[in-house]
């Protein structure tokens, strides 16, 4: 099996990482992976040091305008995708080229659309008449809103949840592949094509031992990792420890990670104006080696998301392989955990459930922690490489059985639609039930070999 | 009973798979039936097979017919709640091909999952059906292998056997086939260059090319085997053909590994004559029993010279095995009443 | 060339157009293509099942084949990069027959996307064929008017005018051709008994079903007509045909709406005046009221009395029909310039 893998191969580039250790699998499961690197070729990404490959990569963009002839060797490209216009650039451009399978790490493409529909002078669509096209009115409505009360932040890092827009980069793929179940079902109904969900393979950072449980004048630390921004709930953490006695005693908080638009700033005025001083730090900006030891130092790992933009979360997958105990909110990917596993939280409820679990744990930290370690023995079953390529390589064998069958799909659409006929029309439902009757459902996962 | 008849073709190309279908609605209007016959047209590109496979699917035959006998792939995917079939072969550079020299399709990844594909549509079809004949063991066999399913082996007849007789057995070996690099009359007169009697040999039939009969020209010119090889490449009327088997004394058929036995060794058989072919002939080897109805060698133009030879030069040999013939074919059923019978049947 | 003539078929039940298709094959091998006949079985009921039907068709695909003459409207939508439409009629039902409420099409969703669907489909195959011909005038207006696009007349000749003669005129009006309700044989059955001549009429010809005839055969007995109707049902022989319409005073052709009529050509071939209705359609585009036949309303009574006219006043007839024949050769429809027109 020759697989084409687009992917960002920054070492800045999670998704990067991601592909190295999945293109390693792949390779040891006797398949040739050709890393393409999908990123545009600007002085930004071309500064920082790609991954380490034993073997060569080749850029995207190096195959001009037209990559089928370069593609035609492979038995399936596979393009991963992520919000990030620069990032993703060629696995946008060229799965219109050349459909392959798409690994959908976000589902909800506005920054990339927004970007690509500033680069691609050529469409006329802008990113109002993508988003008014598929969600009308409503979204339009809540962007505005949103500019309106001088937040577009809130629209672009929240709101955004809401109208999971994606259709638009994969409109000819064969197949998707999800990391979790809960976009995986919009998905399939939105694009028609065989989709499953991989558990996202992250191979952990750190593999610490449990944290010593704090002695009676020790605190506890909390920890939240990455990108400085509202979702991680940074304010939800910072109340519940400062309207709680006992956490404001035993608890210390530090945000590991920086933010590129003062979101760090805004935070520390918040401590600052509070009633009761309580223990917070900023480490900014961290290399892996300072991160595995924040990580290390850690009692409590935060790993709160609201609204969980993301398809998986890589940083949950950290956590839990820390051995230490996680609290994630119980939306998105993270409701797909495991109950007894983590520490949920339920958003309409934060405050209240947040204090709770965190008093809890400060005073059961013994039996947190073995929840931890479970926590951590059922992350690396599930979510490792091999698990990973595994699963891809079935799958791709499941897109190609089904490729001629969506071809022929495609082309009885277009001509439908030459006849005025359009996708949801009812008219199609007996062609719909024609097709399955000779080929089975498009995405169904029986009669692979 | 109101019976119709479907079939795949491509235009303006007649050949066996037309044929069958002809013959039988003839035969059927006979047997006091009203029969209707379809040919839809297929193009066997890989790009447009499924688009073509789904636009019979669409179709609908389920009115207007008792019961409706499908043919070439893919009328099996026609739908009909009496749907009998008379497989007569498979797309077969994806199914006994795929793992032979002629094949031409690429063994990647992607055209493997097609052929997978490919496959399991067939099968729909292939299972939907009431009854599945077949022309031969072999493509009865190719059934239970690639889409294990059982058949049953119903050989056709030519439309007149009556046309054909016996007149002599003088020194000649026919071929008379369409002339193509697979039916290897090459073989033939390869073999001319090694026959020590009087021989003869008649190479007579249509070519879809100039290249092939101009290459056996060529050959017999080069080998000075003009004056003991006769190449007639032309349409050759029905009239001639029997005329040219009533005077032989070995029929000769030796295509590489056809599916069945094909309409011309039964010819020879209805004219008493002996049917020379090889090995490898694929299907004639159901019909043929060496040294009974006719003579089976190694695909080796010597050894096909000393086949010749014997047929030729011992005495009464050719004419006892010609009138084997009639009973073989009757051993085997090949004979319209029969297959009307299990046809209407089933 | 190798030519392919695509029309629809219904299995076990031949048609119209079949004979026409027939003929055209054959009258291409006699100017020296290779042309063949494709059917494709067509089922449109239920309405719904259109969709299936257009799809399959245009979903086929053509292999060696040079040129492709489509006849009729779903069969004409497969696809070849030359493909010549020599149009018998588009599918009425979405068009003039939805119009007028005598459609099988629903009024309601369905049946407006359906409608919409066919018209998109006929679009898209006329702006993809190299030259679009019409059986007559009527076909041309229904295109232009639905479709707003323009083709040519080209009327399907006879297969054998030449053995059309005017032979005799004995003492009878003659209807042929197909048996049927909409062919309104029953029309000129109830004219006769305002017809105040002793003229005949006979009609032959072979009933759609056994009931068409049977219905004629009740009109003439309620009638009482036995005597002055003759009923000579079955498929006829064609020396039986022209014979009958060569020895004929004139004859009567009454269809409703119809596209187009062999039966006129085989009358003016023959030197017979018609007598016609205004609702026939086709037969208008050759009978002149006066010149070579007579237009009446589709009355028993106005037909009645055009027959009494016709046989009370011989030689008008008979010079009418004379007319008629000069008619027909003048518009020299014939099969050498009808391939050459369908072959350009």
């Amino acid at each position: 099996m020759k697989i084409a893998w687009y992917t960002p191969y920054s070492e800045h580039s999670a998704i990067g990482r991601f592909s190295q250790q999945i293109v390693a699998a792949l390779r040891s499961l006797q398949a040739e992976v050709t890393v393409v690197r999908c990123e545009r070729k600007t002085s930004d990404i071309r500064s920082i040091s790609a991954l380490k490959d034993d073997r060569d990569w080749v850029w995207a963009e190096d195959f001009g305008r037209n990559p089928i002839k370069k593609l035609n060797s492979f038995d399936i490209t596979i393009y991963n995708l992520g919000d990030h216009f620069d990032f993703h650039a060629f696995s946008i451009l060229h799965q219109k080229r050349v459909p392959g399978i798409t690994v959908l790490h976000d589902y909800s493409l506005h920054n990339a659309l927004h970007n690509y529909c500033l680069f691609n002078a050529e469409e006329s669509n802008d990113y109002r008449e993508h988003l008014y096209s598929e969600f009308g009115h409503e979204a339009l409505e809540a962007m505005d809103e949103m500019y309106l009360q001088d937040q577009p932040a809130r629209w672009w890092n929240q709101e955004i949840a809401r109208f999971p827009l994606f259709r638009w980069a994969m409109m000819d793929t064969l197949g998707t592949v999800t990391h979790a179940n809960h976009y995986r079902g919009v998905v399939a109904e939105q694009i028609g094509c065989p989709t499953t969900t991989i558990p996202l393979s992250y191979d952990a950072i750190t593999d610490a031992k449990p944290a010593a449980t704090p002695m009676q004048d020790e605190k506890f630390t909390i920890i939240t990792v990455g990108n400085v921004n509202s979702n991680k709930r940074y304010s939800a953490i910072i109340r519940a420890i400062h309207e709680s006695p006992l956490l404001r005693e035993k608890c210390r908080y530090r945000v590991v990670g920086s933010s590129g638009d003062g979101a760090v700033g805004q935070l520390q005025q918040e401590v600052d104006q509070l009633e009761h001083p309580i223990d917070v730090s900023f480490t900014g900006r961290v290399d892996h080696e300072t991160l595995e030891r924040e990580v290390s130092q850690a009692h409590i790992i935060s790993c709160l998301r609201y609204p969980a933009l993301e398809g998986a979360s890589a940083s949950v997958i950290e956590g839990l392989r820390s051995n230490r105990p996680v609290i994630v909110s119980d939306n998105g990917c993270y409701q797909e955990i495991p109950d007894d596993l983590t520490f949920k939280v339920s958003p309409p409820k934060e405050h209240q459930e947040l204090t709770h679990r965190l008093e809890w744990i400060v005073n059961h930290y013994d039996q947190a922690k073995q929840r931890a370690v479970r926590a951590n023995q059922w992350a690396t079953e599930r979510h490792c490489p091999k698990a990973y390529s595994k699963a891809m390589l079935e799958f791709i064998d499941l897109v190609l059985y089904n490729a001629p069958v969506l071809r022929t799909s495609d082309r009885v659409a277009a001509a439908l639609k030459t006849w005025g006929i359009e996708a949801n029309s009812p008219l199609l439902e007996r062609i719909d039930v024609g097709m399955q009757d000779l080929f089975g459902r498009p995405d169904s996962s029986a009669k692979a070999a | 009973m109101k019976v119709l008849l479907t079939s795949s073709y491509v235009p303006f190309i007649k050949g066996g798979g037309t044929a069958i279908v002809e013959w039988l609605e003839h035969k059927l209007v006979e047997h006091g039936h009203e029969v209707e016959t379809i040919f839809l047209p297929f193009v066997e590109s890989m790009d447009n097979m499924f688009n073509q496979m789904l636009s019979y699917r669409l179709l609908d035959m389920t009115e207007n017919a008792d019961r409706m006998i499908a043919f070439r792939p893919p009328a099996y995917l026609l739908r009909h709640p009496h749907k009998i079939l008379w497989f007569i072969h498979h797309f077969r550079a994806f199914y006994d091909l795929w793992d032979s020299g002629y094949c031409g399709i690429p063994k990647t990844a992607e055209n493997h999952a097609f052929r997978r594909r490919l496959m399991d549509a067939d099968t729909v079809g292939l299972e939907e059906s009431k009854h599945i004949f077949t022309n031969s063991r072999i493509v009865s066999d190719r059934l239970m292998e690639f889409n294990q399913i059982d058949s049953e082996v119903l050989y056709p007849p030519v439309l007149d056997p009556e046309r054909f007789y016996c007149e002599s057995y003088e020194p000649t070996v026919v071929y008379i086939c369409r002339m193509e690099e697979h039916k290897r009359q090459h073989l033939l007169l390869e073999a001319m260059r090694y026959t020590k009697s009087n021989a003869k040999l008649i190479l007579a039939g249509k070519s879809h090319s100039a290249s092939y009969p101009r290459k056996l020209k060529l050959n017999a010119m080069k080998h000075r085997l003009t004056n003991k090889v006769e190449i007639m490449d032309r349409w050759i009327s029905e009239d001639e053909k029997s005329q040219l088997l009533a005077r032989c004394s070995l029929a000769a058929y030796l295509p590489f590994e056809e599916d069945s036995y094909g309409y011309p060794s039964l010819e020879a058989q209805h004219s008493r004559k002996a049917v020379l072919t090889t090995t490898d002939s694929g299907g004639v080897l159901e019909l043929v029993r060496d040294e009974q109805n006719g003579l089976i060698t190694e695909p080796d133009p010597q050894a096909l010279a000393e086949a010749i030879d014997r047929a030729v030069q011992t005495p009464g040999f050719a004419k006892q095995m010609g009138e084997e013939g009639p009973h073989r074919i009757a051993e085997l059923g090949i004979q319209w009443d029969h297959t009307i019978n299990r046809l209407m049947a089933a | 060339m190798k030519i392919l003539v695509v029309n629809n078929m219904v299995p076990f039940i031949r048609g119209g157009a079949e004979k026409l298709a027939t003929n055209l094959v054959r009258h291409l091998g006699r100017y020296g293509h290779d042309a063949e006949l494709l059917r494709i079985p067509f089922r449109w009921d239920p309405a719904n099942r259109m969709l299936d039907e257009m799809l399959a068709c245009r979903m086929m695909q053509i292999y060696n084949v040079d040129r492709v003459i489509g006849l009729k409207f779903p069969a004409y939508l497969i696809p070849h990069p030359h493909k010549t439409l020599w149009v018998v009629h588009q599918f009425r039902q979405a068009y003039d027959l939805w119009e007028s409420g005598h459609s099988y099409l629903s009024h309601d969703g369905e049946g407006q996307h359906l409608r919409h669907s066919v018209t998109e489909a006929d679009n898209e195959c006329f702006a993809d064929s190299q030259s679009i011909s019409v059986i007559s005038r009527v076909v041309k207006e229904r295109m232009q008017r639905f479709n707003r696009v323009p083709s040519e007349v080209l009327y399907p000749p006879l297969d054998d005018p030449e053995k059309f003669d005017c032979e005799a005129h004995e003492n009878y009006i003659f209807c042929g051709g197909r048996i049927n309700n909409m062919k309104r044989q029953h029309l000129l059955i109830e004219a006769m008994k305002h017809c105040r001549s002793d003229i005949k009429l006979h009609v032959a010809g072979p009933p759609d079903s056994p009931e068409d005839g049977k219905e004629l055969e009740r009109l003439v007995k309620q009638a009482g007509l036995q005597d002055r109707v003759i009923l000579e049902f079955g498929f006829l022989d064609r020396e039986r045909v022209i014979q009958l319409v060569n020895r004929s005073l004139a004859c009567a052709c009454v269809p409703f709406d119809e596209d187009y009529g062999y039966v006129t050509l085989e009358a003016f071939y023959a030197g017979k005046a018609v007598i016609t209705t205004r609702d026939a359609g086709g037969v208008l585009e050759f009978v002149t009221e006066g010149e070579t036949g007579t237009i009446t309303d589709a009355t028993p009574e106005a037909l009645g009395e055009a027959m009494t006219r016709f046989a009370e006043d011989r030689p008008a007839t008979i010079s009418m029909g004379a007319a008629a024949r000069d008619e027909i050769h003048d518009r020299n429809i014939n099969w050498p310039s009808t391939v050459k027109k369908l072959v350009a």
